[in-house]
């Protein structure tokens, strides 16, 4: 089923500095939105004010036709990945993955080339990029409508970059997806949509040379 | 100063209306499990403030302890939550579970084993 997220007229002020203003943004199923931005643009608050985490100066959220205040209480709408790990250093790989999908499917997801060997390990014994992929593969096989990602790509070793980028793609045709890293040209490969937060609004990218034309890119990054 | 805000507005959420409202949302059983998991996660320092007062005033040992477990314990845990764990209410707001139902299910849960412990105290004394 085709689901639609928008957000609308967000404002929010940090110590009367203005960092969005009246952003609108719109994220379908099959979505895959790449949000670009520099450091302190206000990406990572746009996300978590669309998460409910986070509470706008103002802000109109509506999936499917219907308004929330904060999407998260909902089941089944909207996943966030923050920045920071987020799961429970003390719980085991396999109870969490327990929790999270409630029983269902644990040992499907669990058949993985790294997950398998570490079922039975700490989360706090994991590695940064290890914790980052299970976080990752967990959030996307949730029975959310749409899934935000804010620097998935942040610390994990190429070759698990390739992976998360094929598992993105795969969930694309059942979930929105928004995420937004640093490592841009991941992000260009992986997304079929593209913004840029600038100046506290959103600009859409159409090519590279968009990103250069609101100096998120120098001319010569452009090879 | 801006952390006492913070803890005043998070206070204010807690008004009566709210606790209403959470008490009559009943969670599933995983819902429960994680909520198990968040107030375990606080016994630490709760446990350690009972214990603090209760050496203080060891006579009245389930009294002192019941009350430090319930009035400091819970601020202190709810605290270094607050202040050093922050992050890991994305685990919760994942499955639904907001930062006011943790932290009212804490605080009934503390005040309902403090008062208990501090009756078995009383009654101790008094027998």
């Amino acid at each position: 089923m085709q689901s639609i997220l928008e957000i609308d007229s967000v404002m929010k002020s940090f110590d009367g500095r203005r960092i969005l203003s009246d952003i609108y943004l719109k994220c379908e199923t099959g979505d895959i939105l790449g949000m670009l931005g520099r450091n302190g643009s206000g990406k990572s608050t746009l996300l978590k004010i669309l998460f409910g985490a986070m509470k706008g100066d103002h802000k109109f959220i509506r999936i499917d036709g219907e308004i929330y205040d904060k999407p998260f209480k909902t089941p089944g709408l909207v996943c966030y990945l923050p920045q920071h790990n987020f799961l429970l250093g003390h719980l085991s790989v396999i109870t969490t993955v327990d929790l999270y999908l409630e029983g269902m499917g644990v040992d499907t997801f669990l058949d993985d080339e790294l997950l398998g060997k570490l079922r039975d390990n700490k989360i706090n014994s994991l590695s940064g990029g290890e914790s980052r992929y299970l976080e990752i593969k967990l959030l996307l096989s949730m029975p959310s409508k749409f899934v935000l990602l804010d620097e998935p790509f942040n610390g994990v070793a190429p070759v698990m970059i390739e992976q998360l980028k094929t598992m993105i793609v795969q969930h694309s045709t059942t979930k929105g997806i928004i995420l937004t890293d640093h490592d841009y040209n991941n992000v260009l490969d992986v997304a079929n949509k593209y913004c840029l937060v600038y100046d506290g609004g959103i600009k859409h990218i159409e090519t590279k040379n968009d990103l250069v034309k609101w100096q998120y890119l120098k001319l010569n990054s452009l090879d | 100063m801006s952390l006492l805000i913070h803890c005043y507005n998070n206070l204010y959420r807690f008004s009566v209306i709210n606790v209403q409202l959470h008490l009559m949302t009943i969670p599933g059983k995983n819902q429960l499990k994680l909520l198990l998991i968040f107030y375990k996660s606080t016994l630490l320092f709760s446990i350690a403030c009972g214990v603090m007062l209760a050496a203080i005033n060891f006579q009245l040992f389930f009294v002192a302890f019941g009350f430090g477990f319930l009035s400091a314990g819970t601020v202190i845990s709810l605290l270094y939550k607050e202040i050093s764990k922050q992050h890991e209410y994305y685990f919760y707001y994942n499955k639904g579970i907001s930062k006011q139902t943790l932290i009212l299910t804490c605080v009934l849960a503390n005040l309902v084993i403090g008062i208990l412990l501090i009756i078995i105290g009383s009654y101790a004394k008094h027998s």
